[in-house]
């Protein structure tokens, strides 16, 4: 049951059926029959939130166990929002309306840069201040403050949310998240009746497990105009206990087949953007391609088995009653017994009416075949992800496609019948010149010239769609050290193949490009960069992925405020010295506190490789020393030495 | 085999659409595993459907769906049974029947009873209490046209339109914190008239200012021509 006042605030809102809960299998606990409550935030809409599988995986884990009961919290909509400000109304959780600030641990996933606003406005709106050491201060002083841990890709450079978030999980969260969860429970039960002990003892149980990073016990110092080091660059990081490790190893779940997946999914009542059964096939890739921070961040690769994934698709299925199976993992034809997993399913799919999706597969004739039959004639648009116009671009961040490949399953996929091609490339990566712009243009034409080849003069219904994303050099990378775009090269790019892509036939289509050069100040941003967030925030910003909501003038004044602060000439400086520095290779970088890995010495040797224009092998035909191996066991249930 | 389920909905499950609820009872089925009968054509779909969709917000004591089983694999209680168990809160199956009609129920819907209740301020408490139920229903109803805007479905202009030959009855209740109001109103292809109309024809006729997320309305009965009365 609810309240009058909030019966009254959903009657206002768009889509109220957002923040009622009481979804399909919703787990259902007496709150005070359990030890811990947490609440798992996912810092944007419900309907997004919903459609991320991490939160399912790690909800059904908590809530298996009888001590904790684990609940969910998404962004209020901004009308949501003026409401609930207006009454007072804290944020809440879908399982019982208990307000945030009333439970024992929030979790925010960290799945892009782009909702680190809606993680201070969550705080805020669950009545919580947004500084951790503010809190921490409350908290010694006997108030109840939840702990506010943050986990996902986005920790692996958890330094800009460092002064807001207590506790860092950075790695695998499915056996790690329950440990810090009990190590809760744990502290409340030592510290009695002294609340107050409660937070200090938590986090002295966690410190030493992998994974965990507690920023309080760490201060950075930055090198001043004069010294040794590049003004603003980090000096060294102290710490300052003993029982913290100098270094985060990251958490890794050794054996995903082993791992719990959730077969009874919470079927949301609205539409989300996925709606659908789901299983992650499996973890990690090999490709390595340079720019891809998931395909570092996540290695090794661990499969599960075949029996394994048949078995929960249909349990899965059986308990949602969805009309669609989708497969997760980065690349779904590079599972091991990929051909024989996909026509099971498919025959599986088939039996009981139920769509199957493959996303990213890679384009051979098995490929063709299997896309034939579960598309059949409602066949959709046909995606390629060259990423780079040409071989020379493509080997330097060892993208390994070439144009032969994609010309050739374009032949193939007209003549199926095909109507629509998908281009994805990437401008702004290093060694970027005008000739691999062009060779975009060429790949789209000649994508055109094979469709009149075979179609005639007229050439049908057929198109070609080109999507444009903006580089982001990511943390854990080889390219980590690079420089951004500026803004202004981004929209001359854009510009300019905006006049080469003048095909008919030919769609363009390019991100925006202020928030890609956002993106990057938190993707590899220090932990000064959280007062930019704060200010930005204050100003109002929040949903800043949503190009509706997006706010640049209020972005640019919290870069002015904040250049001032931190000793730079004005606002335009401090985003050039984030983003548009080549990074020297021995500079201490922010996000060097976490070990995700993977070798420093192996991320620089990419690095001169993409110099030289020299590709990587993909490592299941062969270990590249990455320096994996050295933390856990790669090809856990996969066979390496071969492809799929 | 044809069937249909009455139900209530009631509580926050209110907040979702009749879209939605029938995506619940479609997953529900297949969950079941009890196959409906599917429509022919380029597009097949499950044939079931609602009496009469219910509006976000409202609750609803008395719905009715109506489907068509592939086979005949459960009895009618087996169905129910399995049914049961797999409904989110809020939607209560009351009973099952074998359908023999060949016309839709939603053709068949006639009328609607609506429960509308109206709390009241401090300032309307006086207002409305000065007046006795059936004098509030004689200036109400004793209107030869209750004329309101009401919006077109592909129009974007709302028209003008009379709403009192829709009202089949209406009865007025007051008590010192609410205005309620019992009314059966025509519902259904031939003739409709949404509650929402009545409620901001009574707001200005007794020129009360409660906003309208303060009034709850409940459907309570629907009517039908030839079925299930
Ligand atoms: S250690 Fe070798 S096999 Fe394992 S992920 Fe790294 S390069 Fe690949």
């Amino acid at each position: 049951m609810i309240d009058r006042e909030l019966d009254s605030i959903l009657k206002c809102v768009e889509k109220p059926a957002r923040y009622i809960g009481g979804e399909v299998n919703i787990v259902r606990k007496d709150p005070d029959s359990v030890d811990v409550r947490m609440g798992f935030a996912f810092p944007d809409t419900y309907e997004i939130g919903m459609s991320y599988m991490g939160m399912q995986i790690l909800y059904n884990i908590l809530n298996k166990n009888e001590r904790i009961y684990c609940e969910r919290l998404f962004a209020p909509a901004d009308d949501m929002e003026t409401i609930m400000r207006e009454k007072g109304r804290k944020l809440f959780t879908l399982e019982t309306f208990t307000p945030a600030d009333e439970l024992d641990i929030i979790g925010f996933t960290l799945q892009y840069e782009m909702a680190f606003t809606n993680v201070l406005n969550m705080l805020d709106l669950s009545g919580l201040l947004v500084r951790r050491e503010a809190r921490a201060k409350a908290s010694e002083g006997g108030v109840h403050m939840p702990v506010i841990i943050a986990g996902g890709p986005c920790a692996f450079n958890p330094e800009p949310l460092a002064d807001f978030v207590d506790v860092f999980l950075i790695g695998d969260g499915e056996e790690l998240l329950e440990k810090v969860c009990e190590a809760y429970a744990d502290a409340k039960k030592a510290a009695g009746a002294n609340v107050s002990d409660v937070r200090g003892i938590f986090l002295r149980a966690i410190a030493g497990l992998d994974g965990v990073y507690i920023p309080e016990f760490y201060e950075v110092e930055y090198y001043d105009a004069g010294e040794a080091g590049e003004q603003g660059t980090i000096k060294c990081v102290n710490r300052t206990a003993g029982f913290v490790p100098e270094k985060v190893t990251r958490a890794v779940v050794k054996d995903i087949d082993k791992t719990a997946f959730p077969t009874n999914n919470i079927v949301p009542f609205i539409d989300t953007v996925h709606d659908r059964s789901v299983v992650e096939t499996f973890r990690g890739c090999t490709r390595g391609c340079r720019f891809c921070q998931a395909g570092m961040i996540y290695r090794p690769v661990r499969e599960r088995r075949p029996e394994t994934i048949k078995n929960l698709a249909m349990e899965q299925l059986a308990n949602t009653g969805h009309e669609e199976l989708s497969l997760l993992s980065l690349s779904t034809s590079d599972y091991s017994e990929f051909e024989d997993l996909a026509t099971e399913l498919m025959g599986l799919c088939k039996a009981q009416n139920v769509a199957l999706s493959l996303p990213s597969l890679r384009l051979d004739s098995f490929s063709f075949k299997v896309l034939d039959e579960i598309q059949g004639y409602r066949k959709s648009g046909l995606t390629f992800a060259p990423e780079a116009g040409t071989q020379r671009l493509r080997d330097v961040i060892n993208k390994n496609i070439t144009e032969d490949d994609i010309y050739s399953a374009v032949r193939q996929a007209v003549e199926l019948g095909w109507e629509h091609i998908k281009l994805y490339f990437m401008i702004g990566l290093p060694g970027e010149t005008l000739e691999d712009l062009d060779g975009i243009a060429e790949i789209a034409r000649k994508i055109m010239d094979i469709n009149y080849e075979i179609r005639g003069r007229k050439g049908g219904r057929f198109r070609v769609t080109v999507s444009v994303s903006n580089f982001v050099p990511k943390a854990h990378t080889p390219f980590q050290w690079e420089a951004q775009d500026r803004p202004e090269d981004f929209v001359d790019k854009h510009n300019y193949l905006s006049s080469r892509l003048h095909i008919k036939g030919v769609t363009f289509n390019y991100h925006e490009t202020v928030t890609s050069n956002l993106e990057a100040v938190f993707a590899r941003g220090d932990r000064r960069t959280g007062r930019i967030l704060e200010e930005a925030w204050k100003g109002g910003c929040r949903f800043d992925a949503w190009t509706e909501h997006f706010r640049p003038e209020l972005w640019e004044k919290a870069f002015e405020t904040c250049a001032a602060e931190f000793g730079f000439a004005d606002g335009k400086a401090l985003e050039a010295f984030y983003n548009y520095r080549k990074r020297s290779e021995d500079e201490v970088l922010p996000w060097d506190i976490v070990n995700s890995f993977i070798d420093r010495q192996y991320l620089l040797d990419e690095k001169h490789r993409a110099e030289e224009a020299k590709t990587t092998p993909d490592c299941r035909l062969g270990c590249n020393l990455c320096g994996v191996n050295e933390y856990t066991e790669c090809f856990v249930n996969a066979k390496a030495g071969c492809r799929g | 085999m044809k069937y249909v389920i009455r139900f209530q909905k009631t509580g926050v499950i209110c907040y979702t659409s009749h879209l939605d609820i029938m995506k619940v009872f479609k997953r529900s089925f297949k969950r079941a595993g009890i196959k409906l009968a599917y429509s022919q054509g380029f597009n097949p779909h499950p044939k079931m459907g609602f009496a009469q969709p219910l509006s976000l917000g409202y609750e609803s004591l008395d719905e009715y769906i109506e489907f068509e089983t592939a086979g005949d694999a459960f009895s009618a209680d087996e169905i129910l049974g399995r049914m049961r168990a797999l409904m989110p809160e809020g939607l209560d199956l009351l009973s099952i029947k074998e359908a023999t009609h060949n016309k839709t129920l939603a053709a068949d819907t006639v009328a609607a009873e609506y429960t509308i209740e109206i709390p009241l301020g401090e300032t309307e408490k006086n207002a409305a209490v000065t007046m006795e139920p059936r004098s509030l229903w004689q200036s109400y109803m004793g209107q030869d046209e209750i004329m309101t805007l009401k919006k077109q479905k592909k129009k974007k202009e709302p028209v003008l339109v009379n709403i009192r030959p829709k009202i089949r009855e209406m009865v007025f209740f007051t008590s010192e914190e609410c205005l309620r109001i019992d009314a059966v109103l025509d519902s259904g292809s031939d003739s409709n008239l949404s509650p929402e109309l009545v409620i901001t024809t009574v707001l200005e006729r007794f020129g009360l200012d409660i906003p309208r997320s303060e009034i709850k309305v409940t459907r309570n009965k629907i009517h039908f021509k030839e079925h299930l009365t």
